[in-house]
């Protein structure tokens, strides 16, 4: 049966050629359709590692010191009386300065290090003791920042586990150590910083964001510390407006040369994932239109196509095939098409995915998208052939034959 | 004869509806994407209509310096742009302004964000807005550090509803501004020129006095002409090694690369800084999204050919030639998409009110004009001839007495 039909499509060969042209590109566009629709579900359920709930984002905008240079002991008080007074506020739970990655934030702050002569790329963030209780982020092992880390004589660090994941494996990360990459260019010896716990994976980039892996290292906010960009601060729940304007003056009061400049985080991340939901919806819609485009050609052409083989299911008919077997025979065609189709795409869908513009061919979104791209070009040839297979069964063989 | 072609096109296209539909279902959708598209893309890169001051304007708006230790990327700082911008001898005119910063206004327990920028005079000289009330500052204004504001109409609805809002006093985190002048939002075009309060830069605190590279600020600089954009740009590069020379020592600078250029130049800069693999997967996506209808577009008008051998064997049989019946169908087919062309670019504008309704393009307002018009025309031309030049080839190969059985392979 099977040879059978692709000898039949083998036969009809040059009006064929386009067709299959026609569906090989709509099953690269229904890749990249489902590869983006999918990895955008299963990151919008994914936890972003924080509960941006009650929680403000106070950005200080300073007039500005020596670059990347440190705050120096007056800076150091006027941020340490800043932070002492955000805390005394009733309606203030937890709070702590920031450098770095900023939840839903635009900046994106990352380095690389080396671990046994590999490189790692990472998202990092100055953080201080107190930013893990802001923050209600869970720790997977190990511990967080504390006083006893005051004696270290490496510099300690947090990672999450998607870093570990991707420089241990399923190896134990805690204890081990890693080195700054500048540093170990220039002398052989550079700066060791040594991981003290794991976090669960944190995404300050929001839902809609892959993992990137973070890494958090220990800021005291004294004089050797940089100037911190934010504070995070956690309120209680129900906190009002009036709060933030209070807030706000009595930090202006404190500190007039730095403009703050509060934000609540989920007024942050409505803003975000509306950005993205629109970078995302754009092609989505485009994509749609297109193929349901492609879904009225092909019902056109299959139509048109029935009609004229009218002679020749007229003549299977008068042979003795069965009338209920004419709209499989039909079916099996366009499948056969589709099949043929989909198998010269899917050279073009692996390259997209080696080029990055796709996930990577290992993980399970490279391949349901894969399948379930395969799975609606099949849908949609099968919605395009049934009507017009319905008809070629109802092909009475005589008056075929008689027309021909 | 042209008429008759048009006179049967519009008979055989009436007669097969529903291929008729889908040709123009695709072509609409096509081109107004297409036109929706270049219309965005035009609003991102051009910074004011053309023959305004702003289209002979170049900009300076990243600064990317590379140390012995580290890299940064940023903004320039108000110190760079004021000490080795400012004195350029190429420009007519110079505006150093910040970029939109958030500003939160309260107001009756509402918390309404909003974003401020400072500027200095010549800003208002080179955009060149139209002012619905009031005016803007003057140099003295912004000498004396006034705390004056110029607001745009829709940040003026925002914060007073009905209310006139001239005249009145903004309570910003900074201080109290009273507001001189009020500006149309959809009359801001560039991204860069983009907020909703302006006021004299130097009563921003902290950008006037740091002496870092990196700040926030942008500088505008208006050409005489185009022309003179080139010998702007070599001057611009001396300033800016004596730039690294008078830092070597203090700040390790071993390169130093500053942007200037027009907003389109920017635009490109900007993509070409993401990932290459991204702009060329968005190209790779462009071209797909032609293909497509395209393609769709050939295989249905050959079935609609096919639907038309009888008529074909006829005017073969009694003498018509390849070539007139090769004209004939790609005239039809021309005017099927110039139909399809005409409906998308109401489509398109339709599309557009409701993008600018929206707000999800926050500043300014995207217009259709005669240029994005003239470029989808264009391309619906050209999409009719590619759809049509195969199949009617086919076509015109065709020996009559086979068309007129109706047979073909």
């Amino acid at each position: 049966m099977i040879r059978h039909i692709i000898k039949l499509i083998w036969n009809r060969k040059k009006s064929m050629s386009l067709l299959l042209i026609e569906i090989f590109l709509s099953f690269i566009v229904a890749f990249v359709v489902c590869d983006i629709l999918i990895s955008g579900m299963l990151n919008y359920f994914r936890p972003v590692g924080f509960d941006y709930k009650n929680l403000w984002d106070v950005r200080l905008e300073a007039t500005k010191g020596e670059s990347l240079g440190k705050m120096g002991a007056e800076d150091a008080a006027k941020y340490r009386l800043l932070i002492s007074e955000i805390k005394s506020f009733p309606e203030v739970k937890e709070a702590d300065f920031i450098i770095g990655n900023i939840p839903y934030g635009n900046m994106r702050f990352n380095n690389s290090f080396d671990y046994n002569g590999t490189s790692i790329y990472s998202g990092v963030s100055y953080v201080g003791d107190d930013y893990f209780k802001t923050m209600q982020m869970t720790l997977v092992e190990g511990r967080w920042f504390g006083p006893e880390d005051n004696a270290a004589v490496n510099e300690p660090i947090v990672i999450d586990e998607t870093l570990k994941k991707r420089i241990f494996g399923d190896n134990r990360a805690i204890g081990e150590d890693i080195q700054d990459l500048t540093d170990s260019e220039q002398n052989q010896n550079g700066k060791k910083y040594n991981i003290i716990g794991v976090i669960s994976t944190f995404r300050p980039r929001g839902e809609l964001n892959e993992p990137e892996g973070e890494l958090f290292m220990r800021q005291l906010w004294d004089d050797s510390s940089s100037i911190p960009y934010a504070a995070m601060v956690r309120v209680n729940e129900g906190t009002s407006v009036s709060f933030e304007l209070q807030l706000q003056r009595r930090l202006s009061s404190l500190a007039p040369d730095i403009n703050f400049r509060i934000t609540p985080l989920s007024e942050a991340r409505d803003f975000r994932l509306r950005d993205m939901a629109i970078a995302i919806l754009t092609p989505m819609i485009i994509a749609v239109f297109l193929l349901f485009n492609v879904v009225l050609g092909l019902f056109g052409i299959f139509w048109q196509s029935i009609s004229r083989r009218r002679g020749e299911i007229g003549l299977r008919r008068a042979m003795g095939a069965d009338s209920r077997l004419i709209p499989f025979q039909i079916w099996g065609e366009t499948i056969a098409l589709g099949t043929l189709a989909i198998l010269a795409g899917i050279p073009i869908v692996v390259n997209l995915a080696v080029l990055g513009v796709s996930k990577p061919i290992g993980s399970g979104i490279f391949f349901l998208s894969l399948v379930s791209a395969g799975g609606l070009i099949y849908l949609i040839l099968t919605v395009c052939a049934i009507y017009p297979s319905l008809l070629a069964a109802r092909i009475q063989p005589a008056e075929a034959l008689h027309n021909e | 004869m042209l008429r008759n072609y048009f006179k049967i096109a519009l008979k055989g296209l009436l007669r097969q509806k529903y291929y008729t539909f889908i040709s123009l279902f695709g072509i609409i959708i096509t081109l107004s994407v297409l036109t929706v598209s270049v219309a965005l893309m035009n609003h991102a890169t051009s910074m004011g209509k053309s023959g305004s001051r702003l289209d002979r304007c170049m900009i300076v708006n990243r600064i990317e310096a590379r140390f012995k230790k580290g890299h940064i990327i940023s903004y320039p700082s108000y110190y760079v742009l004021d000490q080795y911008v400012r004195n350029l001898k190429g420009p007519e005119a110079i505006s150093i302004f910040s970029e939109a910063h958030e500003a939160v206004i309260y107001s009756e327990n509402k918390r309404i964000p909003l974003k401020i920028k400072y500027t200095d005079d010549v800003f208002w000289d080179i955009a060149e807005f139209p002012f619905l009330e009031g005016m803007s500052f003057k140099k003295e204004a912004v000498d004396r550090a006034e705390m004056v504001a110029v607001i745009t109409d829709r940040a003026g609805q925002n914060i007073f509803g009905t209310k006139p809002a001239l005249g009145e006093y903004l309570e910003t985190s900074k201080g109290t501004y009273r507001i001189i002048g009020i500006i149309p939002f959809r009359e801001i075009r560039a991204i860069f020129l983009n907020a909703d309060i302006f006021v004299p830069l130097t009563t921003s605190l902290g950008a006037m006095n740091s002496k870092e590279l990196w700040g926030d600020e942008f500088a505008l600089m208006q050409a005489a002409d185009k022309s003179q954009f080139a010998p702007i740009k070599n001057e611009f590069q001396s300033h800016m090694e004596q730039l690294i020379k008078d830092h070597k020592d203090a700040l390790q600078i071993t390169s130093l690369d500053c942007f200037i250029g027009t907003m389109s130049e920017s635009f490109m800069t900007e993509a070409g800084q993401s990932e290459i693999v991204t702009f060329l997967g968005i190209i790779g996506m462009m071209i797909l999204f032609m293909l497509l209808p395209a393609v769709n577009l050939t295989t249905v008008n050959i079935s609609r050919i096919m639907e038309r051998f009888p008529e074909i064997g006829i005017r073969k049989a009694f003498g018509a030639s390849s070539s007139t019946l090769m004209g004939q169908f790609i005239i039809e087919n021309v005017i099927l998409t110039l139909i399809g062309g005409l409906i998308a670019y109401i489509l398109s504008w339709i599309a557009l009110l409701l993008i600018n309704a929206s707000g999800v393009v926050p500043w300014g307002y995207i217009e259709l004009d005669m240029k994005v018009f003239f470029y989808s025309m264009i391309v619906t031309v050209f999409f009719g001839i590619f759809s049509g030049v195969l199949p009617s080839y086919r076509m015109s190969r065709l020996h009559p007495a086979e068309a007129l059985k109706g047979i073909s392979r």
